[in-house]
């Protein structure tokens, strides 16, 4: 019996020694995971605008092409986030950092509503960071709870790609292209209400700080696109109407993008898409506001 | 409570030490201590069913000493009777009431007539099914004298309310298993030893094998209008990999776990997709329930002593009470009907018996005829898991119309709905399920190392970090079990 509880002693000790041995390959290897690691711990560091989003600004808000025009900028956007991570990781920025002078949110509104979910979820890799727990790393082990971090590892493998692809000031670069083929469809309305409870801390929060916020709906795939105005006010949740900048605008994305040099993937633009519409943003928003 | 949940993982270790630790030393008590923590784990999913299983329990019993102290044949058929009559009606009430009635409402509305029938809104109590056959099982070998009535009820209840076999089997029989609950159990390391690496093996199958091609399947049948031939034949795959992991998955952690407790249950499953024939196939797939019914339904029918009439009217029999056993749906019926047809003409012609071992394991390799072989079993396991797995026959019926048409040879138009190294990932982790088995096939689990190959201690802990990192890595989204709902 002796020998049984040791051999299942040594078998949880291969479970952690297995889990420890993935956190530094993730460190080490994972360009996400190092990013979250890295702005959890940033610490007086001096931005003009951060961004937050998640996947399509990651990919599509080019934080180095504004640093270059004098707007020193991080993107703190993270894949598969939602706003009410974005929220925390603001939040801990202010606690550790100066305010910056403007919050870049950057929307999804044409893939779905997962950034502005009626149900707040946890990004897991922020979670991990920013609210470190062991009985939360015992029921989702490091191994199951950053499953599709390896999938990402396998493809920076195989994918000339994906190990081209760069992380600079926080943005996902890569020169991948895969055109985007769809179509337009003028009866495609706005997918959801901007009421989030988060999405209106996030605007509070800066508003005491006195820190400008600008939210823009990022351009889709052509088929996910609005007719909406380039410019239209949301009422948040709590009742404080705002300003959208409607880049998923049809005819704004159709003149900014070129659907056959501008997309990565679905959605989701690739460095010189995110160069077009950064050099928008700047030209058209940041400097008149 | 489910085999691969959190819960579980802190569960059975908390068993194993009270069992082997706190009440090692008496038998009654370490029976007391399974039978209290069998309840904890069933009231898990609903603690109302409690009650049903203890009712269907204490009727057993009760039924069953009647039987014994029956002074005449009558008394003892009516006891025999009753208690059948009482058990089928609870499974028949839970799980094929409102087949019944909307089926014969739908009947009467083709001759013109309308009817609002009264439907129930109940679930059905996970495991019904396979607790009402261990009790049938020892109501009928009582009757036949085959064992003793039980005169102790904690005993007997703990035969059939036994945590790892309670909600999916292994169905077991009194006379296998209830002499175990009435002997000192040792703990003996290399059976405890093999029980986690038989329980290593289940979680692989049901989280990584199971887990994800239940993802392809429910998203190609659950839209197999939209799906060209190809596309819908990988989709009858994944779901034939999918049941496979699932039930032999779960099979694999009840056996392993109960090992741990030193109690041998039934082995279930016996590689079933290496079967040389159909009549092979049925030996080795839900062993547990083929043999019951075999005994129970088969034997009591005239088995294959009669004629040839009774041979195929007996086959027929049993595999579709073998299919309405599943479930009440038509599909159910179909699916056993078709494996009836397929098993007919190896037993018209004596050749049902002949494959009783697995394929030769001297060859790494099957010879080219039984490759032959394996693939065209499994070609027909496929296509009747067709039924099993369609909502409607209707619906399996347009899937074979699909596939057995020119859109077989098109591209698979699903591929583009899936990130393609996800697949290729679950593609792979299918191969290596089959190739494990392949060469552990002559064992009783994929994970069962022969100590003079495998002695090298790194080796076999490295093969275990393997497939933790599988487990870990590329487990699917937590699933029920299927079997739970039979």
């Amino acid at each position: 019996m002796v020998q049984f509880l040791k051999k299942c002693g040594w078998f949880l000790v291969l479970l952690v020694v297995l889990n420890l041995l993935y956190l530094v390959l993730l460190l080490c290897f994972s360009p996400g995971f190092k990013k979250v690691y890295d702005i959890a711990f940033l610490k007086n560091q001096k931005y003009d605008l951060l961004v937050l989003g998640n996947s399509m600004a990651l990919d599509g808000i080019d934080a180095a092409y504004l640093t270059k025009n004098g707007i020193k900028s991080y993107n703190f956007a993270v894949a598969g986030d939602h706003v009410s991570t974005s929220l925390m990781l603001l939040e801990t920025y202010l606690q550790n950092n100066p305010k910056p002078k403007t919050v870049l949110i950057g929307l999804s509104s044409s893939i779905g509503n997962s950034y502005l979910n009626k149900v707040p979820f946890t990004n897991p890799e922020v979670e991990f960071f920013y609210h470190p727990s062991i009985i939360s790393n015992i029921t989702k082990p490091p191994l199951f709870n950053f499953q599709w971090l390896f999938v990402d590892f396998l493809k920076i493998i195989i994918s000339k790609d994906h190990r081209n692809a760069q992380l600079i000031q926080g943005q996902w670069k890569t020169k991948k292209v895969i055109p985007d083929g769809s179509h337009f469809n003028p009866n495609n309305l706005p997918k959801w209400s901007y009421n989030d409870p988060y999405l209106s801390k996030i605007v509070a929060l800066c508003d005491a700080k006195g820190i400008q916020v600008i939210l823009t709906e990022l351009p889709g795939s052509a088929s996910n696109r609005n007719a909406l105005p380039y410019t239209y006010t949301a009422t948040l949740a709590s009742g404080k109407g705002t300003i959208i900048y409607n880049l998923n605008n049809n005819d704004a994305a159709s003149k900014i993008l070129d659907p056959s040099k501008d997309w990565l993937a679905a959605d989701h633009l690739n460095e010189y898409g995110a160069e077009k519409i950064t050099a928008y943003l700047l030209n058209n928003v940041l400097r008149q506001e | 409570m489910l085999f691969n949940s959190i819960e579980f993982a802190v569960f059975l270790p908390i068993v194993f030490l009270l069992y082997w630790f706190v009440f090692q030393k008496n038998i009654s008590k370490q029976n007391l201590l399974i039978l209290l923590v069998s309840y904890v784990f069933y009231a898990w999913w609903d603690w109302r069913f409690l009650f049903l299983l203890a009712f269907s329990t204490f009727l057993d019993f009760f039924s069953g000493l009647k039987i014994e102290q029956a002074k005449s044949q009558a008394q003892s058929k009516f006891w025999l009777v009753l208690s059948i009559g009482i058990n089928l009606g609870f499974l028949g009430f839970f799980k094929y009431y409102n087949f019944f009635v909307t089926e014969l409402t739908a009947a009467i509305a083709n001759a013109g007539i309308t009817i609002d029938p009264w439907t129930l809104k109940v679930i059905l109590p996970v495991g019904i099914s396979f607790y009402t056959f261990h009790g049938l099982s020892y109501i009928i070998d009582v009757y036949k004298k085959r064992i003793i009535a039980e005169k102790n009820f904690v005993d007997y209840a703990v035969f059939v309310s036994y945590f790892p076999l309670l909600v999916a089997g292994p169905i077991e029989r009194a006379t296998h298993l209830l002499p175990q609950f009435k002997v000192a159990r040792t703990f003996n390391y290399d059976k405890a030893v093999d029980g986690l690496r038989q329980i290593l093996w289940g979680l692989f199958k049901k989280v990584v094998i199971a887990d994800n091609c239940a993802t392809y399947a429910n998203a190609i049948f659950n839209a197999s209008g939209e799906h060209n031939g190809s596309s819908l034949f990988l989709g009858a795959l994944f779901f034939t990999f999918q049941i496979y992991g699932d039930f032999s998955g779960y099979s694999d952690i009840a056996l392993g776990a109960s090992r741990l407790f030193g109690i041998e249950l039934l082995r279930n499953f016996a590689f079933p997709y290496f079967s040389r024939d159909i009549a092979e196939f049925w030996r080795r797939w839900h062993i547990s329930l083929s043999t019951w019914f075999r005994d129970y339904l088969y034997f009591p029918l005239g088995g294959s002593q009669g004629g040839t009439w009774m041979k195929v009217r007996n086959t027929f029999i049993i595999f579709i009470v073998s299919g309405f056993w599943h479930g009440a749906n038509w599909t159910f019926l179909a699916w056993g009907f078709l494996n009836a047809l397929y098993f007919i003409p190896l037993l018209l012609l004596n050749r049902n018996r002949n494959y009783l071992h697995i394929i030769p394991t001297h060859n790494l390799f099957p010879s080219l005829k039984e490759f032959f072989q394996i693939g065209f079993t499994f070609f027909l396991t496929v296509i009747a898991w067709i039924f099993f797995r369609s909502d409607t026959i209707h619906q399996a019926f347009a899937i074979l119309k699909e596939i057995f048409s020119k859109s077989l040879f098109q591209i698979p138009n699903f591929l583009g709905k899936n990130d393609p190294i996800y697949l290729m990932i679950h593609v792979a982790m299918v191969g290596v399920l089959i190739l494990v088995e392949w060469l552990h096939r002559d064992k009783q689990h994929g994970l069962q190392f022969n100590p003079k190959t495998l002695h090298s201690k790194w080796r076999r802990w490295s093969i275990y970090s393997i497939i933790v990192i599988f487990i870990l890595l590329f487990g699917g989204k937590q699933n029920n079990f299927i079997y739970f709902q039979f």
